[in-house]
C-alpha cells in the first residue's frame, strides 16, 4: 500500500517536473523568439520558398490553441503575384493561418509533420492568363528529381478553412467564377494503404461562368454542403457522402446566344453510401430534389402541375452494387418519384469493353394516366388540346443486350391500361369508356432480330357499343405477319353521330362483328391474296333504317365474308348476305312510293380474283317469298334465285365482253301488277340462263287471267343489241292452253321503244288520250313458233292455232298462222306495222275453207259490208281474203289506203228470199225456182271480188240454180250504194232477160235491162273485154289461193 | 273503135276510141278539189295516196303496175306484200300537160291536175 502511495507521489512529482521544464522552454522560446522577431524571421525567409511577394503581418508561436501540437500562428498573410492581364495583384489576402505541429517527432526524428492547418478569412483571385500562367504559381519549380513519395503516415487531425472568399478568372477557358463563403473541416489519416478521414464543406455561394466561342455557360450553387466520410483498411472501404445544395442554377445558350438548357434545382441533395470488399462495391445513392425547372431549347420540360405539386419532385434511393472485377454495375429495382409517380427502375450494367445491359423500367404499381399525362410538358402536350384522357396504366420496359455501333439491346415493353376514358368532342361524338387491355411490343432491332407487337384483349366501349381487339404482328421490321380478332356490339344508333350531320339516317336495331384476319404484308403488297385469311361475320337484329326517306327493316341479317371460301370451295374469297323474318323497304321513287317485304332471302357471291381489272367472282342471289309495291304496281315471288358469274378482261371490246357474264335466274310464283295490265301477271315459273352472247329461257310459264304460255327458247345478238349494231334476236316456241291475244297485244304495246320517244310520237302524231294502239316493239327479231288451243282474238274464239309469229323492228308477222274458228279450218297470214301511233298498217291474207257462209258474217262483220248480198245465203263455203289498210290510233280503217280482194266458192247453197229477191225474180219471170220445202238452192257459186278505197267491184260470176244459170257482176260502194246487174244465161224460157239493181242496198230500184254476157263462158265466142275480164278474175283468185296451206 | 272496158260487164260504148301516148301519163296528178294524188312512172309503176287521211306518198301501200293501151288504163295493185291483185281499169277522156279526165267502167269521172 506504501509501496503504491510512494509510485503516485513519485508518478505527480515527476510530471510536475516535466510542467515546469516545458513552461520554463515555453519563456525561454517567448524570450527568444518574441512575435516581432519570429514574423521578421519569416518575411526574411519566405522568399526564398515562394515565388510571388508574400507578407506577414504578424506571426508567433502557440501552443495551447494547437496543443498538443506546437502551432505556428499567422496573421494577415498577403500573397501578391503579379503577372501580365491580372486585374488584382494580390493572389491571397489570409486573415489567419494556424498550423499544428507534432513536436516531438520535429525534436525527436527532426520530421516536420503537420496536424492542424486552420486558415480563416480568406480573400483570394486566382488569375490565369490566355498563354495558362497562373498567379497561383508561387512555388518554384523544384529541382529535385527524385520521385516524390508519400510520407507513410499522413495525420490530419484538423484541417479548417473558414470564411474563403475566392474569385477566379481564367482567360484561357473563358472562366469567371466567384466563391463565397466556403467553410472546410477535413481530417483524416493515411497509413501505409490504409485511409481514414471525414470531410465537411459548407458554402455559401458558388457561382461563375464560362464564355467561349461555342457559347456560354452559367452556373450558380447557394448553400452548397458537402460531407463526406472515408474508411479503407486494407482491401475493405467504405465511404459516405453526402451533396447538398439550397439552390443549383446553370444556364447554357449557344453561340447566337440562344438559350440550349436553363435549368433551377431546388433542395438538391445526394446521399452517395458505398463500401468495398474483395473488389466488388455496394452501396446506395439517394437522390432528392426538392422542386425546381428545366427548359430545354427554351421550352420548359417542368409544367406548372409538376412545379405546385407538394411532394419532392424527384426522389429516389438505389441500392447498387459493382463488380470491379467484371465491371458490372447491379442496381437492385428501387423506386424513382417523379412527384407522386413511381418508376421501377432496376437491372445490370456490364461497363467492359462494349456495354452489356439487362435493365427494367416499370411503373411504381398502376400509374393514374391523367396525372401522367398532367406532367407532359406543355410544349409536348398539344396532341391533348381538349382530349380528355385517364385511366390506369400499368408500363414495363426492359432492354437486354450489347450496346456498341453494331448492336442495341433488344427491347420488350408492356403496357396494361383498364378503366381508361376518352373524351374529345372534336374528334368523336361520344366518350370513350371501359378502355382495357394489353399491349406488348417485343423490339430487336440488330440484325436478324425478330420484333413483334401484340394486343391482347384491348377492350372499348362507347355509350353501349363495345369493340374487342386481340391480335400480333410478327416480324414489325421485315415481312410483317398480321393476325387479329376483332369483336364489336354496336347498337345502331350509336352509329349516328358518326355520320355527316346533313345525312339523314336514322337507324335503330344491333349489329356485331366477329372478324378475324391474317396476312403478311408481302402478301398484301403484291397482292397475294391465295396466302391471306379474312373471316367476317356481321349480323344486325332488329334493324331499322330511315335513310332520306328509305325506310328499312329486316329482323335478322348475316354477311359473312371469308377468304379463303368457305361456302365455294376453290374460291378464293366469298361473301354471303342472308336474311329472314319479315323485312321492309319503304322508299320514294319519283312521286312513289316502294314498299316491299321479304321474308328470307340469300346473297352469295364468290370471288377467284380480285385484282383490278382483272375480276372473276361467281354470284348468287336466293330470295324467299317477297312483296313490293310502287303505289299501285304490285310484285310478289314464293321465291327467286340468281346464279352467275363474271370474269373481267379489258382486252376484249364491249361491256359484255369485257366481263362475260354468265347468270342463271329462276323464280317461281311471281305475280306482278301494274294499272297499265288488265290483269295480274304470275310466273308460274321461269327458268333462264344467260351469257354474254344469248340468253336460254329453258322454261317460262305466265298466267294473266285465263291466259297461260310456256315459253321456251333462245335470245340472241344481245352484245351488238346493247351496241345497237343488231337487232335483238329470239327464237321462243310457245304452247298455250288459252290466250287472250287482245290482252297480250296490250301487255307488249310499245315494248323495245323508248317511253319518252313514244310519248313525243303521240304528240307529233295528234293521238286522241284514249287512243292506246298497239305499237310493235322494235330493236328487236323474235321469232315465235305458237301453239295455243283455245283463243280469243279481237272477241273471236279460235282453237288450234297454230304458226309462226315474227316480230321485227317494228313489224309484226303472223306467217300462215292456221287455227280453227266456228268449227272451220283458217289460215291466217297478217302484217301489222306501227310507224306512227296514227298510222298503222295492217295486211291480212285469210282463208277459211269449209266455212258456214252465216258465221263466217258472224266472225267478220265487215264481210257483209265488202259483200252485201253474201248474207241472202247459207251453207258452206271457202273464202279467200286478202286486204290491207292504214288505221287510225283508234283502227279505224283509211278508206283510201284500203285495198283488197277476195274469191269465195260455194256449193248447195241455199237463198233466203226476201222482197227484192221476189221482185228480182218476177222481173225475170222465174218459174218453178224454188224447191218443194219453197227454198231456193244454188248448185255452185264461184266470186271473185276486188275493193280499191270505197268501191267494191263483184266480178261475174254464175250461179246455177236448177234449170236456171245466172250470170251476177257489179259494184257497189261502202255508202251502200249499189249497181248490180243479173242477167239469165239459161232458162226455161225462150227469152234472155236481165235485171239491173241500183240505189240503195235497203230500197234499190230493180228493173229490166239489157243483156251483156251473150258469150260468157263460151270460150269460142268470147269477146276481148270478156276475155279480159275472166283473165283478171282468174288472177284475183290465182293470187288469193297461192297462201292456202 | 273502142273496145270499152266496161264492156265485160256487158255495157257498150259509141265512143271513138282514143290512142294516147303513156308519156302524157308520167308525172305527178291530184284529183281536182281533193287531196288524192296519183303519180305515174315511166318504168310502169305508180302510186296513189290520199293526204286527206295522213298518209304520204313515201308511206302509201297503194302501189301499181300500170298499162295503156290506147285510151284503157289498166292499174293492177299487188298490196303491200303483193299477196294480190287487185286490178282497176279506166278510160283516158282526155289528157293535156296540165290536165286529164278518167272514166271508170261505170262511168263515172275523174278530172286531174298536173303538178
Amino acid at each position: 500500500m506504501s509501496i503504491k502511495k510512494g509510485w503516485k507521489i513519485t508518478w505527480i512529482s515527476l510530471g510536475s517536473l516535466v510542467g515546469l521544464v516545458l513552461l520554463l522552454l515555453g519563456i525561454a522560446m517567448w524570450l527568444i523568439f518574441t512575435p516581432s522577431q519570429l514574423t521578421k524571421l519569416v518575411n526574411h525567409y519566405i522568399g526564398n520558398f515562394l515565388d510571388c511577394d508574400a507578407h506577414f503581418e504578424y506571426v508567433d508561436l502557440t501552443f495551447i490553441s494547437t496543443y498538443p501540437d506546437a502551432g505556428l500562428a499567422l496573421k494577415d498573410v498577403t500573397l501578391i503575384k503579379k503577372i501580365p492581364g491580372t486585374p488584382n495583384d494580390t493572389l491571397a489576402h489570409i486573415g489567419d493561418v494556424t498550423l499544428g505541429i507534432d513536436l516531438m517527432a520535429f525534436l525527436k526524428d527532426d520530421e516536420l509533420i503537420v496536424h492542424q492547418v486552420i486558415v480563416d478569412n480568406v480573400e483570394a483571385n486566382i488569375y490565369i492568363d490566355k498563354e495558362g500562367r497562373s498567379n497561383l504559381a508561387i512555388v518554384p519549380p523544384s529541382t529535385d528529381t527524385t520521385p516524390t513519395q508519400l510520407p507513410k503516415l499522413i495525420d490530419l487531425k484538423k484541417i479548417e478553412i473558414n470564411n474563403l472568399n475566392a474569385k477566379l478568372k481564367d482567360e484561357r477557358d473563358g472562366i469567371d467564377a466567384e466563391l463565397c463563403g466556403l467553410d472546410l473541416a477535413v481530417n483524416g489519416k493515411i497509413k501505409d494503404s490504409d485511409i481514414a478521414g471525414k470531410l465537411q464543406m459548407v458554402c455559401n455561394s458558388l457561382s461563375g461562368t464560362r464564355n467561349v466561342e461555342s457559347g456560354k455557360t452559367e452556373a450558380e450553387i447557394e448553400n452548397l454542403t458537402l460531407a463526406a466520410d472515408v474508411d479503407k483498411k486494407g482491401l475493405a472501404a467504405c465511404a459516405v457522402m453526402e451533396l447538398g445544395g439550397e439552390k443549383v442554377a446553370l444556364t447554357m445558350t449557344d453561340s447566337t446566344g440562344v438559350p440550349s438548357l436553363a435549368t433551377v434545382l431546388e433542395g438538391l441533395v445526394v446521399d452517395l453510401n458505398a463500401a468495398s470488399n474483395k473488389g466488388s462495391l455496394e452501396g446506395g445513392l439517394a437522390l432528392l430534389l426538392t422542386g425546381g425547372t428545366l427548359d430545354l431549347a427554351g421550352q420548359p420540360m417542368v409544367n406548372e402541375t409538376l412545379q405546385k405539386s407538394q411532394l419532392p419532385l424527384l426522389e429516389t434511393q438505389i441500392p447498387f452494387r459493382y463488380n470491379m472485377i467484371n465491371k458490372k454495375l447491379s442496381i437492385k429495382e428501387s423506386t424513382v418519384n417523379i412527384t407522386d409517380i413511381g418508376l421501377l427502375v432496376g437491372g445490370e450494367v456490364v461497363l467492359d469493353s462494349s456495354m452489356l445491359v439487362d435493365v427494367t423500367l416499370a411503373s411504381d404499381g398502376e400509374w393514374q394516366l391523367k396525372r401522367v399525362l398532367s406532367m407532359i410538358p406543355k410544349n409536348y402536350a398539344s396532341f391533348l388540346k381538349k382530349m380528355q384522357v385517364d385511366g390506369k396504366v400499368h408500363l414495363k420496359v426492359s432492354a437486354k443486350g450489347e450496346v456498341s455501333d453494331s448492336a442495341i439491346p433488344v427491347v420488350d415493353a408492356n403496357v396494361s391500361v383498364r378503366e381508361g376514358r376518352y373524351a374529345d368532342t372534336t374528334m368523336l361524338p361520344y366518350n370513350l369508356f371501359g378502355v382495357s387491355g394489353k399491349v406488348a411490343a417485343h423490339l430487336d432491332m440488330n440484325k436478324g432480330g425478330v420484333s413483334s407487337a401484340k394486343v391482347d384483349n384491348l377492350r372499348v366501349k362507347a355509350n353501349e357499343s363495345q369493340i374487342l381487339l386481340s391480335g400480333r404482328a410478327d416480324d414489325l421490321m421485315g415481312n410483317m405477319r398480321v393476325a387479329g380478332d376483332l369483336t364489336a356490339d354496336v347498337p345502331l344508333d350509336n352509329i349516328a353521330p358518326l355520320l355527316p350531320e346533313d345525312m339523314e339516317l336514322e337507324a335503330e336495331g344491333n349489329a356485331t362483328l366477329d372478324a378475324k384476319v391474317k396476312f403478311s404484308m408481302k402478301d398484301l403488297a403484291t397482292k397475294n391474296f391465295e396466302k391471306m385469311l379474312v373471316a367476317a361475320n356481321l349480323k344486325l337484329r332488329e334493324t331499322n333504317i330511315d335513310f332520306e326517306g328509305m325506310e328499312a327493316s329486316f329482323p335478322e341479317m348475316n354477311v359473312v365474308v371469308a377468304m379463303p371460301a368457305q361456302q365455294q370451295d376453290g374460291k378464293l374469297a366469298d361473301v354471303r348476305i342472308s336474311g329472314g323474318g319479315d323485312g321492309n323497304l319503304m322508299m320514294e321513287v319519283g312521286p312513289a312510293r316502294l314498299e316491299s317485304e321479304c321474308r328470307k332471302f340469300d346473297i352469295m357471291l364468290a370471288v377467284n380474283d380480285v385484282i383490278m381489272n382483272a375480276i372473276e367472282a361467281d354470284f348468287s342471289f336466293a330470295m324467299g317469298e317477297s312483296e313490293a309495291a310502287l303505289d299501285e304496281t304490285t310484285l310478289s315471288t314464293g321465291g327467286l334465285q340468281l346464279k352467275g358469274s363474271i370474269k373481267q378482261d379489258n382486252t376484249k371490246d364491249g361491256l359484255l365482253s369485257q366481263f362475260t357474264p354468265r347468270l342463271g335466274f329462276t323464280t317461281h310464283n311471281t305475280t306482278f301488277f301494274t294499272p297499265g295490265l288488265p290483269e295480274a301477271l304470275k310466273l308460274t315459273d321461269l327458268d333462264v340462263k344467260c351469257n354474254e352472247k344469248e340468253c336460254e329461257i329453258l322454261s317460262a310459264q305466265l298466267m294473266m287471267g285465263h291466259t297461260d304460255l310456256d315459253i321456251f327458247g333462245k335470245i340472241e345478238n344481245i352484245e351488238e343489241w346493247l351496241d345497237d349494231e343488231e337487232l335483238l334476236t329470239g327464237y321462243l316456241n310457245l304452247t298455250s292452253d288459252y290466250a287472250d291475244v287482245d290482252q297480250l297485244m296490250n301487255l307488249f304495246s310499245g315494248a323495245g321503244s323508248d317511253a319518252d320517244e313514244l310519248e313525243e310520237m303521240r304528240k307529233e302524231d295528234t293521238v286522241p288520250a284514249d287512243a292506246t294502239p298497239f305499237i310493235v316493239p322494235r330493236n328487236v327479231n323474235f321469232t315465235v313458233n305458237t301453239h295455243i288451243k283455245r283463243s280469243v282474238a279481237f272477241g273471236n274464239d279460235l282453237r288450234d292455232l297454230s304458226g309462226e309469229l315474227t316480230v321485227k323492228d317494228g313489224v309484226a308477222v303472223l306467217d300462215q298462222m292456221g287455227f280453227v274458228c266456228k268449227a272451220a279450218r283458217m289460215q291466217l297470214t297478217a302484217i301489222y306495222k306501227s310507224p306512227r301511233p296514227n298510222n298503222l298498217f295492217t295486211s291480212i291474207d285469210f282463208h277459211l275453207l269449209d266455212i258456214q257462209i252465216d258465221e263466217l258474217l258472224d266472225m267478220i262483220p265487215c264481210i257483209d259490208t265488202l259483200v252485201p248480198m253474201l248474207k241472202a245465203f247459207n251453207g258452206n263455203a271457202d273464202f279467200h281474203l286478202a286486204g290491207e289498210t292504214f288505221l287510225d290510233a283508234r283502227y279505224q280503217p283509211k278508206m283510201s289506203s284500203l285495198l283488197g280482194s277476195a274469191a269465195i266458192s260455194g256449193k248447195d247453197l241455199v237463198v233466203f228470199d226476201d222482197k227484192s229477191l221476189s221482185r228480182t225474180a218476177k222481173l225475170l219471170g222465174l218459174k218453178s225456182w224454188k224447191d218443194n220445202d219453197n227454198k231456193i238452192r244454188i248448185d255452185s257459186m264461184d266470186v271473185e271480188m276486188t275493193c280499191f278505197r270505197k268501191e267494191i267491184e263483184v266480178y261475174p260470176f254464175l250461179l246455177n240454180m236448177g234449170s236456171y244459170k245466172f250470170c251476177l257482176s257489179g259494184t257497189h260502194n261502202l255508202d251502200n250504194l249499189c249497181n248490180y246487174h243479173i242477167e239469165m244465161l239459161k232458162s226455161p224460157l225462150i227469152v234472155r232477160l236481165a235485171v239491173d239493181i241500183k240505189g240503195p242496198f235497203s230500197d234499190p230500184s230493180i228493173s229490166l235491162g239489157s243483156v251483156r254476157y251473150s258469150d260468157f263462158y263460151k270460150p269460142e265466142k268470147k269477146k276481148a273485154a270478156t276475155k279480159k275480164a275472166l283473165e283478171l278474175k282468174a288472177m284475183i283468185r290465182k293470187e288469193l289461193e297461192r297462201n292456202v296451206r | 273503135m273502142l273496145l270499152p272496158a266496161v264492156g265485160f260487164f256487158g255495157g257498150c260504148s259509141d265512143d271513138p276510141v282514143l290512142v294516147f301516148d303513156p308519156s302524157e301519163l308520167m308525172g305527178k296528178w291530184v284529183v281536182e278539189g281533193q287531196q288524192e294524188y296519183w303519180r305515174f312512172r315511166t318504168d310502169g309503176t305508180g302510186v296513189t295516196w290520199d293526204e286527206s287521211e295522213d298518209i304520204s306518198e313515201e308511206e302509201s301501200n297503194l302501189k301499181f303496175e300500170w298499162s295503156l293501151d290506147k285510151d284503157e288504163l289498166t292499174c293492177v295493185f299487188r298490196g303491200e306484200n303483193e299477196n294480190q291483185a287487185v286490178p282497176k281499169v279506166y278510160r283516158i277522156r282526155e289528157i293535156s300537160s296540165y290536165a286529164m279526165k278518167w272514166e271508170d267502167i261505170y262511168g263515172q269521172t275523174k278530172r286531174f291536175r298536173k303538178l
